[in-house]
């Protein structure tokens, strides 16, 4: 048996690879044979001539002989397949412009699905980089892991005594490590005058997150059990790759070098491998500190034996054999019997509503955690289909260009089906041509795609600055597989359709039809190509998909980035000094901040300057739970409020309007009681038909509770996010510089004109004020823009692909509507010999054209309506049928149609009697 | 010339060339010369299959071809029998021989 596969592979290979000499050989064998034929007969007496007749009609077919006996070698298809792609390839360089113009819509096609898919691999399907991904199980909110909060305790993010809690008590991981984020870090690597401060990402985790996950040190060592013993005593960092490659050169001796976090020294123990980017999907990660060093390098705010203090996730490794389910239901008892222990009276009551509200959450961890995967998810899956569409244009568009030309080639395949030739011989050849495109257009596409998915990230990296994001884009085989796929799914598409049809000639019409050329060509594929017609009304109904799509994004952009948000956003500039790590704490901090809200006041076209707390879109938001006479809180939910401290006239200066009451004023900041401002919804909610102004609100600190007495009621506005309603919100007098974010000085600045005009001489004068201090001065429009920078990804995306699928759409209906003129060329003739006008000859072909364009958006719109349903969550300030933007997409694809067939039509309009006659 | 033609049932093409070469080896118009006279002039191989069935036996293994001179010194291509093509001639033989006596004793039932 296995000699026989050996001797069947040898006959196959050398029939495949020295086919000339076997063929030679077939032809010599029966050359012999008849010859020997006709001795045979001659020697039975037949003349010479008569016996070499006689031996060959003997013989029968010598060619099918041949064709059976070379069927018999079983290399039949593969030879087949290699000639019809070297004939495939000939023929596509001796029509440059067809192949250059399908390549190159090809490419474009394939590498925008090839973009998008990178970025939604890599953000929402690829597994972490670790052994065994399935095993890992996230305990908490899987995109919590840039918050904390202090008060109850959480479930979405933890504290560390409860992450200690559930470690030690689960039945069902075989070990669990915690993540918490950092502040911002001040680094200074090397000594001297060489060293710089930077801020790199970094985040703490437990001693055992390296073993947990199974990250083996690529050089040095990673974190061990020692790391999570002692407060403090470990100062020392794992790099990843990266940052080592980048930060160090990759250098051996980084590895027990110094650097200095916060101005701790802290040693560099080891480098993760390659690759290896950490546990939180999208975000940029440049080294880990141990837990333990939490209050060392934070020494503002120790966190970690705080069990009020929730600022870490959790990841478990699942025991051998332990399933999901099990381990949410261990998992989740134990850590709310940990909580209750802890808990007591109302606040336990309330966390068993809360706990009953919203689970405890036990997911799969195999794709990490992630924050940008929650935020620009369902972006990256309207960009999937919508590139869909792009491709299905693309493809459309291919195909009539393809059916074209074998309605060009029509006479060849009529010859060849005559011949002998099969249908299905002649679809295996269209459909390698097509494949040969298909996989040229597609390695193309690949390199578009590298480059393309480059420059989406460096766009939305530059729209948001405290965002970032980072993937890693480099094609992987889940890409490949998915672009080889693709590409086999395109030249399937838009090889097989006009095979069939190509290959359906009616070989009378079209042989007799050879010496006249009026209506032959035409014929094959079926009267005036009405297939041809039909992928362009589909090329016209999936642009009106898009442009519908388009439209509401970009009228949805519009309405986050103009609509008014109840400040004056277009005059307003936002500063903010970092003073961490500085002089300016305590009293000089605040003495700090009217400094500067002083001198900025000063300068020539800023109206006004006031300071704040969190201030306008500076991704800072505190919440407190306050007490109100006259209202009976149902649950502590209802008592909660977000709240900012704000410095004399902050009201006037972003240009809000109060409805009752006053600003904030400099007497607010001495005098008792302490004077507030709350919002509509606040006031609303608490105070209902009663007055607001004079009353007290109660606020509960962490450590007292103070009153303050209602002297303003502001009308609503967003300063935090621009798609939310504004939550119940209290601006109290900024009077004691202790409280609040201590690490910064906030001004929101009122201009008179252009606000980048003013960012300049504002940083100058802060500069001026605080000398070495890093100074951010933004337009608060450009504030705004980066908390809605997935909305602008989403929509310059789907503006592109929009110009892209109407140019298509306009190829493909100037094709249609030129090959069409071009066989009409006669008829035209004969009406201008007639005596037709011309511009009603070029009425007719407009009109046919326009016909097309229409039947095309009949069906695109409602198919539009329905699929904006789909993206509707996307969308801001504007309903799912929007006639604004539906109209704009209707008159695109119009004055497409008019523009793509005017040069046909004016060409018809030309066509003299002379010509008709020339082209018959 | 008088060919009382048979048609060959399907498989038997390959025991008769198997059965030809088994003597010497021969080339394509002995095969089929050997095979019309020794069946009496009663089975003449189509060319048409002939062939074919011979380059399907040699991808099979069953027999090997090379070139040689033919008796009037001409270039042929001669196919010989290998081992796994006796062993396969035998199998077809035994199979063949137990198909006619079965055919032929269901035939005789009266």
């Amino acid at each position: 048996m296995l000699s026989r596969m050996r001797s069947d592979i040898r006959y196959r290979l050398r029939a495949l690879f020295s086919r000339a000499s076997v063929e030679r050989e077939l032809d010599a064998e029966l050359r012999f044979h008849i010859e020997r034929e006709a001795e045979k007969y001659e020697r039975q007496g037949l003349s010479h001539e008569a016996a070499r007749r006689r031996a060959r009609l003997a013989f029968g077919g010598v060619d099918q002989t041949k064709e059976a006996s070379r069927d018999m070698r079983g290399t039949m298809r593969l030879e087949s397949i290699v000639r019809d792609l070297r004939y495939a390839v000939r023929s596509l360089r001796s029509r440059p412009a067809f192949t250059f113009a399908v390549v190159t819509t090809l490419a474009l096609g394939i590498g925008a699905n090839a973009a998008i898919f990178t970025l939604v691999d890599a953000l929402l399907l690829r597994p972490l980089p670790v052994p065994r991904p399935e095993q890992l199980v996230i305990v908490s909110d899987p995109a919590q892991v840039n918050n904390n909060n202090v008060g109850s305790p959480l479930t979405a993010f933890v504290s560390i005594p409860l992450y200690r809690d559930v470690r030690a008590r689960n039945a069902v991981f075989t070990d669990m490590y915690a993540t918490g984020l950092t502040s911002n870090l001040d680094v200074q690597i090397g000594g001297g005058t060489d060293a710089t401060t930077e801020q790199p990402h970094a985040r703490f985790v437990t001693g055992n997150f390296f073993s947990v996950l199974g990250v083996p040190a690529y050089a040095g060592r990673t974190f061990t059990a020692a790391e999570d013993q002692t407060s403090g005593r470990d100062p020392v960092a794992v790099l990843t790759y990266d940052y080592w490659q980048r930060r160090f050169s990759g250098s051996r001796s980084a590895i027990g070098s110094v650097m200095r976090v916060n101005d701790v020294p802290v040693t560099i123990i080891g480098v993760t491998p390659p690759g290896f980017g950490g546990d939180i999907v999208g975000q940029p990660i440049d080294f880990w500190l141990p837990m333990m060093m939490q209050p060392a390098i934070d020494a503002r705010m120790p966190r970690l034996d705080d069990r009020g203090y929730s600022w870490v996730v959790m990841m478990g490794r699942l025991k051998l054999g332990v399933t999901l389910d099990q381990a949410r239901q261990n998992v989740s008892a134990v850590e709310a019997n940990a909580i209750r222990e802890h808990l007591s009276g109302r606040a336990l009551s309330q966390f068993e509503d809360n706990l009953k509200a919203a689970p405890i959450q036990v997911v799969s961890g195999g794709r990490g955690f992630s924050e940008r995967r929650a935020e620009y998810g369902k972006a990256l899956w309207v960009l999937m289909a919508a590139v869909g569409l792009v491709i299905l244009v693309v493809c459309a568009n291919v195909s009539s260009l393809m059916l074209a030309r074998t309605v060009a080639r029509s006479r060849e395949m009529t010859v060849r089906m005559t011949l002998g030739g099969t249908q299905g011989r002649l679809i295996q050849q269209m459909l390698i041509e097509g494949a040969a495109l298909a996989v040229v257009s597609s390695v193309l596409g690949l390199l578009a795609a590298r480059w393309g998915t480059r420059v989406l990230l460096v766009t939305v990296n530059a729209s948001s600055t405290t965002s970032a994001i980072a993937i890693d884009t480099a094609p992987n085989a889940r890409v490949l597989a998915f672009t080889a796929a693709m590409a086999l799914a395109c030249a399937l598409l838009f090889g097989l359709l006009p095979a069939f049809r190509a290959t359906r000639v009616d070989l009378a019409t079209s042989l007799r039809s050879q010496g006249r050329n009026v209506m032959g060509a035409a014929r094959v594929g079926g009267g005036r190509m009405p297939f041809g017609r039909a992928l362009v009304v589909a090329q016209i109904a999936l642009s009106t998909l898009l442009l519908i799509g388009g439209g509401l994004l970009v009228r949805s952009m519009q309405q986050l980035l103009h609509s008014d948000i109840g400040v004056d956003r277009d005059h307003l500039v936002a500063v903010r000094v970092r003073t961490s790590r500085s002089q300016y704490v305590g009293a000089l901090l605040g003495q700090l901040r009217r400094d500067l809200a002083e001198r900025v006041r000063q300068l020539p076209g800023v109206d006004a300057a006031a300071f704040a707390d969190h201030g306008l879109f500076s991704g800072g938001a505190s919440g407190y739970f306050v007490s109100v006479p006259g209202f009976v809180a149902q649950a502590d939910s209802e008592r909660q409020v977000s709240l900012d401290r704000v410095g004399p006239s902050f009201f006037h200066a972003i240009g809000a309007r109060l409805v009752r009451g006053r600003d904030i004023e400099s007497r607010d900041l001495e005098t008792r009681p302490l004077g507030t401002v709350i919002n509509e919804t606040m006031a609303k909610r608490y105070f209902g038909d009663r007055d607001p102004l004079g009353a007290t609100v109660r606020v509960e600190g962490v450590k007292d509770t103070l009153a303050y007495t209602v002297v303003g009621v502001v009308r609503d506005f967003q300063s935090a996010d621009v798609r939310e309603k504004p939550h119940r919100e209290m601006y109290l007098a900024f009077n004691d510089a202790n409280v609040g974010n201590g690490g910064q000085a906030k001004l929101s600045v009122h201009v008179r004109g252009d606000p980048s005009n003013f960012v300049e001489p504002i940083r100058r004068a802060v500069q001026a004020a605080a000398p070495g201090l890093p100074i951010h001065v933004d337009p608060v429009n450009d504030l705004v823009r980066g908390t809605v920078s997935q909305d602008v990804l989403l929509v310059q995306v789907t503006i592109f692909f929009c110009i892209v699928t109407v140019v298509l759409a306009a190829l493909g209906l100037y094709g249609v509507t030129a090959y069409a003129t071009s066989q009409r060329t006669s008829e035209f003739g004969l009406r201008a010999a007639l005596g037709a006008d011309p511009g009603r000859v070029a009425r007719m072909v407009l009109g046919e054209a326009v016909r097309l364009a229409i039947t095309g958006v009949v069906i695109g719109v409602p198919i539009g309506l329905v699929a904006a349903r789909l993206i509707r969550s996307q969308l801001f300030g504007v309903g799912s049928v929007d006639l604004p933007s539906l109209s704009a997409a209707i008159a695109v694809l119009g004055a497409t149609a008019v523009v793509a067939s005017y040069l046909p039509a004016r060409r018809a309009a030309r066509v003299g009697p002379s010509e008709a006659l020339r082209a018959e | 010339m008088t060919d009382l033609r048979l048609d060959l049932p399907q498989g038997t093409l390959d025991l008769l060339i198997l059965k030809a070469l088994s003597l010497e080896p021969m080339h394509g118009w002995g095969i089929s010369e050997r095979i019309h006279q020794v069946s009496r002039e009663t089975l003449q191989i189509p060319q048409g299959s002939l062939y074919p069935a011979l380059h399907r036996l040699e991808r099979r293994g069953w027999i090997s071809a090379s070139w040689g001179a033919s008796d009037n010194n001409r270039r042929a291509k001669y196919y010989e029998l290998t081992r796994a093509g006796r062993k396969q001639l035998e199998a077809e033989a035994q199979d063949w021989a137990r198909l006619t006596t079965a055919v032929a004793l269901v035939l005789r039932m009266s």
